[in-house]
């Protein structure tokens, strides 16, 4: 590319130019309209003169798209072309194709390959004289053979190659360019050559013939001298390889040759090769592929309905999960990797996207799923035809060991030529006859090589990907392509329709009903009684008919989505082709009947009363409107209100309501007085044995805390309960707490100031509420606490603090020992202990 | 799209169209690899599984013939997968076969060498086999034959059984034809299909004669014989008809059963007395080696118990013969029927014969009982393992049983009143008037009341779960059941095939099953309505009010249509009022015609929900 920008380059590219144009000045009209068939890019936007046209037909970047269509036997001779210098003679060419040992190549046999060439306007001819276009010497390693050897190791300082001369066994010359030419001249001999790798040791035999296949180069990191003891040092000091820079060996020309024999193309196909064949019934190939297509568009139509109730979710990174793959391999009885491509399929006919993380139905599938199957069938075909993806990356196995899951919308834009390619060679076939799947690959493969490279996958997997989605398309079936998915391949799908439509089960919208409550339909169903019908009976088994199984949970859902049994039955009556049996019509009566007699709804809560007349009088009295009573039962009101804005209601409007658990027994409103959780040590240390000396029974009564005054005494027991619960199960933190002998002290302290003080908890409070319980109880009794608080940035650290107000989730505090005011979250305290009178002394 | 009546489905079913003009043909030809699984009014479904086309491929059809005949037949395009999965399928069977080889006995021979490698190194196979003989043959054991072929289905490879039969020692018998009775076509082609394959299973519905064909067979087969039945009534009737039908005398038939241990020529058994159990081990086995026996009749092969099996695959050398209504087995080991019975070598579909006139068509009618309050409360309050009985027990079911029985009396069909729990029943006999039947009666007097009630004596008898197997009553016409083992599908079969013996005047046989209205009794019909309607039989649901209200009001409403036990009286004649004039009852023969449904079919609608 570089060397494309040279001045020099540039300035023989204009000649090349215009010898191209005098060349082409001679061309007929046919000639250059077949030159713009081959060349499309050329003709868009069309060239104003013909100056213009051999500019462009020139440039890199055509030729370069030019390459890629070329035939392989087209490719080799082009190849072999760059490594003959320009001009050259067909003699010239014919001399270095045929191998040495071989029969002399016909130059008749390079005609077809050359002139292919000539009316791509890559060569120009003038008798038997060749001359390729000059920018063609910007293919890299053609025929995979590196630069010729004589480019290569002039580079070299004339000491190195002197050495190497010597290492070759060829003495000594006095100057540089004799040592050079001799080492060359040995390197171009194949029988020199071979016998020198012959005499390498294995590792360097193996990596000169691996290079000499081609391509040519090596990467590595190497090192700047490489010895002798290495395989690519000792290929290196003879000549074999060249180093061009510290991390890239490369092939000189000449050796990658005479490992061939002396010949670019050990094997050469300039012809393309025969697709193997074998004679099949064409109408077996109709039947099956028919069967394909009409089955794929009922399949499709299966998982599409099935998301449109529940869409699956996208994985997150993109593309359908496999669980969701699984079902829909489930609904339609096809294997996984099927079921990943229908769905991409899909989703190229725009059938169906991911949208907002899960996978729906776009508005078009109710277009095309009330269409007629061969018609949903085109659809697809051609949306297929058209697609820059390739259907098969889906579910195939991705590089990870799993299989790609379906819907990844990538962009494939060779994905088209190369399907038509397929088809090409497919189309290719006769009528009555199946190829085999590997010699269509080699064929495709042969046709137009550049194609499949840079492909999503190897170019054989790809090919056997499109034949494996022309299969599932049913476009064709045994190797053969179907009359319907020819005229489909030639553009001509309204009749590739018409064609299928031969096939497809007629549309109708009658049912066979019949005793064991199924229901078949033979055939396709119209859509509107098809969604009617799957309402109310479940689909048994599916195929060339649907069968339909009717039972309790089938019909509950048709009573469930607002159909009375009245209706069941007259739809059954109108589409029953033979009658609705009699103990269809039954159940469905009976269904009827029972549906509904259970009432399920919502209510916050009930009022009751033994007395039928209070409840009327509560019903309408004006003060209760606003709880939006509704009457279930004589005895029983319901309201959306909560239970204790119903019983205040009622208590201001003068009634006397009672609250009621649960189990029916009263609630009762007056609370037991508040008592401190029992301290852990206590419960620890005390071994079982004797009773409990009275004064200590009493001391530990007088533990807990004396109701704070002014405190609503209604939410204090749960809040209590709650923190009991939690000391006891919260594991202190080894670290913080305080030995054996301290927490006796406490306790003793608190025997001492029995009714002077509140004892201290000892415990360390680690859930949210104990933590709120805590720092409530110690601002109010002036406590410090010490605790673990993390901070915004996410650090925990400890701090000794006295509180001053809980409020809501924040928590006033004084940090000590600065004393500088702060709020405290409490859902990011960790921990928090109430310190002991020694601590709290030391701190102030 | 072509035009044939045949739908193929992607689950392996087919549908086949009966209305449709190539239907019998399209029967025929796809009737001997393919199962019938249901067929109803409109459409039958068979299933194509492996057994039926090893056991078409048993029967000499090749893939070739059933794929063909799927393709002509089928009306939309086949799936190719299931075309190339039939042929490899069928394909499957015969590659293996077991022979006696004239030096090293019995061996098993492959003509494919990478089937016998798979098989030999199957976990199930490895111990059965003997030393390898060659690439293609290996040596089997004698003794395993019978769990070689067994072990060889399993791995889905089944053998050929080609190692012959012994003939036993000769006794010479013949069928007493003429006198009073000739075998019916399909009755000598099932004998004749028996015979040319040695050992199988014929498939043939209750009162189609299979005790005939049984004989029949053993005439042929001029050997002595063991009979194997399913209990001692079945076993003395087995008797009877041996003495009536054929040469032999009540010397030459033995029964051997609890009561009596006669080893004669033809001896009779139950499968109760083989697989009764004595320390550990089944004394009465020893039967199958008492004597040279020439063929082994298996009666009711659906039945056959576990233990029997075993012993089955130790005398495989013995002429086989099934005799079963059917291949559907509750235990699924249908497979070890094919491998240790044989394969399946006739059937003929129920309706198909029904059609030709041997079985009267049974019209089924389940009748909707409302139970009362108190009845509905103790139900609703009964623990969950009582529900059943406390439903299926409601007192409210005995007026309608009553209504029924009274019906048929006056118009002289013999009725059965089935039922599981036996105080229901009692309570029933005597309402009704009539003898009971039940485990506890002893044999004697119970043939002595079967025989009362073939003889007319006793109109209706009540019956217990004894009834359910074996029983001959040829002259029951209508069966009312009133409760049962939860629907198992084996046990309706039994108990319609009751009712389904031939009547001399081709009176339509009637079966009623009185259900509980909202109990788990009516999920329990549910299932039976859907096996009977799956069988082909006419199904109609009705309220008991409706039976009631035209039962006992007057002698003339006993034909009235709601029981619909006079076939040709219409809706119309009852919403008049009409009652049908006296002896307007079916003329002899002057039954539905052949082929067409049973009259209930046209039966009123519902009228219980609208009530």
């Amino acid at each position: 590319m570089a060397r494309a920008n040279s001045a020099r380059q540039v300035v023989v590219d204009i000649s090349a130019a215009d010898a191209l144009a005098v060349a082409l000045a001679q061309w007929d009209d046919q000639q250059l309209e077949a030159l713009f068939v081959r060349r499309p890019d050329l003709a868009s936007p069309p060239p104003s003169d013909l100056a213009e046209l051999a500019a462009r037909a020139s440039s890199w970047s055509s030729v370069r798209h030019c390459l890629a269509s070329l035939d392989l036997g087209c490719f080799q001779v082009l190849e072999t072309l760059c490594l003959l210098d320009q001009p050259t003679t067909t003699d010239r060419l014919a001399g270095l194709l045929s191998p040495s040992a071989g029969p002399a190549l016909d130059a008749g046999e390079l005609e077809r390959p050359l002139r292919g060439l000539e009316h791509r306007a890559l060569l120009l001819r003038r008798g038997d004289e060749l001359a390729l276009l000059p920018v063609l010497a910007q293919l890299r390693h053609p025929a995979g053979l590196g630069p010729p050897a004589r480019t290569l190791l002039g580079a070299h300082p004339p000491a190195v190659l002197a050495a190497m001369a010597g290492r070759l066994g060829l003495g000594t010359r006095p100057t540089k360019t004799a040592n050079l030419t001799s080492i060359v001249e040995l390197l171009a001999d194949p029988a020199r050559v071979r016998r020198l790798v012959e005499a390498a040791p294995s590792g360097a035999a193996d990596l000169a013939r691996q290079l000499g296949g081609g391509p040519p180069v090596a990467f590595g990191p190497y090192g700047s001298h490489m010895a002798d003891r290495t395989a690519q040092g000792w290929l290196t000091n003879r000549g074999l390889l060249v180093q061009l820079n510290w991390d890239t060996l490369v092939m000189p020309r000449e050796v990658g040759l005479s490992l061939r024999g002396g010949c670019p193309f050990p094997s050469l196909r300039l012809r393309p090769p025969e697709v193997a064949a074998s004679g099949v019934a064409p109408e077996t190939v109709e039947r099956a592929a028919a069967e394909q297509a009409l089955r794929l568009v009922g399949d499709v139509a299966t998982v599409l309905d099935q998301w449109g109730d529940v869409p699956p979710k996208v994985l997150k990174a993109g593309g359908l999960g496999r669980r969701e793959v699984r079902r829909a391999a489930k609904a339609t009885g096809r294997s996984e990797v099927d079921a990943a491509r229908l769905v991409e399929l899909a989703a190229c006919t725009g059938l169906a996207a991911p949208s907002a993380g899960l996978a729906l139905p776009l508005p078009a599938f109710d277009g095309w799923a009330a269409r007629p199957a061969a018609r949903r069938w085109a659809a697809l075909v051609q949306a297929w035809l058209g697609a820059e993806v390739h259907v098969g990356l889906a579910g195939a196995v991705g590089s990870d060991g799993k299989p790609v899951p379906p819907l990844l919308m990538g962009h494939e834009p060779e994905a088209v030529a190369r399907r038509r390619a397929v088809l090409r060679a497919l189309a290719g076939v006769g009528r009555d006859h199946s190829a085999s799947p590997a010699s269509l690959c080699q064929w495709v493969l042969w046709e137009a090589p550049g194609l499949w490279t840079d492909g999503p996958a190897m170019p054989d997997q790809l090919v056997e990907w499109i034949l494996e989605e022309i299969e599932l398309l049913g476009l064709g079936a045994l190797g053969s392509l179907s009359e319907p998915g020819r005229l489909a391949v030639a553009g001509r799908l309204e009749e590739a329709a018409d064609g299928l439509a031969r096939w497809a089960p007629a549309v109708s919208s009658e049912v066979l009903l019949q005793a064991d409550l199924t229901a078949v339909v033979s055939g396709e169903l119209a859509a509107p009684v098809r969604r009617e019908l799957a309402l109310m009976a479940d689909v048994e088994s599916s195929g060339g008919a649907t069968v339909y199984r009717f039972s309790d949970a089938s019909l509950r859902r048709a009573f469930d989505a607002g159909l009375s049994a009245e209706d069941l039955v007259a739809f059954l009556e109108s589409h029953g082709a033979k009658g609705v049996p009699q103990p269809l019509a039954y159940l469905v009566a009976d269904l009827g009947r029972r549906h509904g007699h259970l009432r399920v709804g919502t209510a916050t809560c009930y009022v009751r009363a033994e007395d039928p007349s209070l409840l009327a009088e509560v019903l309408r009295a004006r003060r209760t409107n606003c709880l939006g009573l509704r009457q279930l039962a004589p005895t029983v009101l319901v309201s959306d209100a909560d239970p204790a804005t119903v019983t205040e209601t009622l208590q201001t409007a003068g009634y006397l309501p009672a609250r009621e658990q649960p189990d029916g027994s009263l609630l009762l409103a007056r609370s037991e007085p508040l008592r401190a959780p029992v301290p852990p040590s206590l419960g620890r240390s005390r071994p079982p044995g004797p009773p409990p000396e009275v004064p200590a029974v009493v001391s530990r009564l007088r533990q807990g805390p004396r109701p704070a005054p002014g405190r609503p005494a209604g939410g204090r027991p749960p809040v209590l309960a709650r923190l009991r619960q939690v000391c006891l199960v919260a594991e202190p933190d080894p670290e913080v707490e305080p030995d054996d002998d301290d927490e006796i002290g406490g306790s003793e302290r608190a025997c001492g100031t029995y009714g002077a003080e509140v004892a201290r908890p000892t415990d360390i409070a680690g859930e949210a509420v104990a933590v709120r319980a805590m720092l409530d109880q110690a601002s109010d009794e002036e406590w410090l606490v010490r605790m673990a608080y993390t901070s915004a940035k996410g650090k925990t650290g400890q701090l000794t603090v006295a509180p001053i107000e809980v409020e809501g989730h924040q928590v006033v505090v004084q940090c000590l020992p600065r004393g500088d005011a702060r709020t405290l979250r409490l859902d990011r305290v960790v921990w928090a202990r109430v310190l002991t009178d020694a601590e709290e002394e030391n701190v102030l | 799209m072509t035009d044939g009546p045949l739908i193929i489905q992607s689950d392996r079913t087919l549908l086949l169209e009966v209305d449709h003009p190539d239907a019998p043909a399209c029967r025929a030809a796809i009737a001997p690899f393919a199962e019938l699984e249901r067929s109803p009014e409109h459409v039958h479904t068979y299933r194509l599984t492996p057994l039926g086309l090893w056991n078409a491929r048993a029967a000499g059809r090749d893939a070739e013939q059933v794929v063909d005949a799927l393709l002509r037949w089928s009306r939309y395009p086949v799936p190719q997968a299931l075309l190339v999965d039939v042929a490899e399928v069928m394909d499957r069977y015969g590659r293996l076969v077991l022979e006696v080889d004239p030096v090293h006995g019995l061996v098993l021979r492959t003509t494919d060498r990478a089937v016998l490698e798979e098989v030999l190194r199957a976990k199930a196979v490895v111990p059965l086999v003997g030393p390898r003989i060659d690439a293609e043959v290996v040596a089997v054991p004698r003794e395993v034959r019978g769990r070689l072929k067994q072990a060889l289905l399993k791995v889905g490879w089944p053998a050929e059984d080609r190692a012959g039969h012994v003939e036993g020692t000769a006794h010479a018998m013949t069928l007493r034809e003429g006198a009073g009775f000739e075998l019916r076509p399909y009755q000598r082609e099932a004998v004749e299909a028996f015979l040319a394959a040695g050992s199988g299973v014929v498939v043939l519905p209750c009162g189609a004669g299979k005790t005939l064909v049984g004989a029949a067979a053993m005439a042929r087969a001029g050997a002595r014989t063991l009979v194997l039945v399913t209990n001692t009534v079945a076993a003395r009737q087995w008797r009877a008809e041996l003495l009536a039908r054929t040469s032999l005398t009540e010397d030459e038939v033995g029964e051997y059963s609890g009561e009596r241990k006669e080893v004669r020529p033809v001896t009779v058994s139950t499968y109760q007395i083989l697989v009764t159990r004595r320390g550990g081990l089944y004394p009465h086995m020893e039967l199958f080696s008492a004597e040279d026996w020439g063929l082994v009749v298996y009666d009711e092969v659906h039945l056959l118990p576990a233990p029997v099996f075993r012993m089955t695959a130790d005398i495989q050398s013995r002429r086989r013969l099934g005799l079963t209504a059917t291949l559907v087995r509750e235990d699924g080991r249908e497979g070890d029927v094919f491998s240790l019975i044989g394969p399946k070598r006739y059937d003929a579909p129920w309706r198909d014969i029904e059609a030709q006139g041997w079985i009267a068509p049974a019209a089924c009618t389940e009748i909707r009982v409302t139970l009362t309050d108190e009845e509905r409360m103790s139900y609703a309050v009964a623990e969950a393992e009582d529900r059943y009985r406390v439903g299926a027990c409601a007192r409210s079911k005995l007026a309608v049983v009553q209504a029924i029985c009274r019906e048929a009396l006056a118009r002289r069909e013999p009725t059965l009143v089935i039922g599981q729990y036996i105080d229901q029943l009692e309570v029933l006999a005597e309402r009704l008037g009539a003898p009971l039947v039940m485990g506890r009666t002893p044999v004697r007097e119970r043939q002595r009341l079967y025989q009362a009630f073939r003889q007319g004596q006793e109109p209706v008898l009540v019956v217990s779960k004894v009834a359910n197997f074996s029983v001959d009553l040829p002259e029951a016409s209508v069966a009312v059941q009133v409760s049962g083992t939860f629907g198992s599908r084996q046990e309706e079969a039994q108990r319609l095939g009751r009712i389904l013996r031939p009547k001399a005047d081709g009176r339509q046989a009637h079966f009623f099953a009185v259900v509980s209205r909202d109990t788990n009794d009516q999920d329990f019909a549910a299932r039976r309505q859907r096996f009977l309607a799956e069988q082909g039989y006419a199904y109609r649901i009705i309220d008991a009010e409706a039976v009631l209200r035209s039962g006992p009001a007057s002698p003339a409403g006993l034909a009235s249509p709601p029981l619909g036990l006079a076939p040709g009286v219409t809706e119309s004649g009852m919403a008049s009022g009409q009652a049908p004039a006296p002896g307007e009852g079916p003329a002899p023969g002057e039954g539905p015609a052949p082929g067409e449904g049973p009259a209930p079919r046209e039966g009123p609608a519902p009228r219980g929900p609208a009530s």
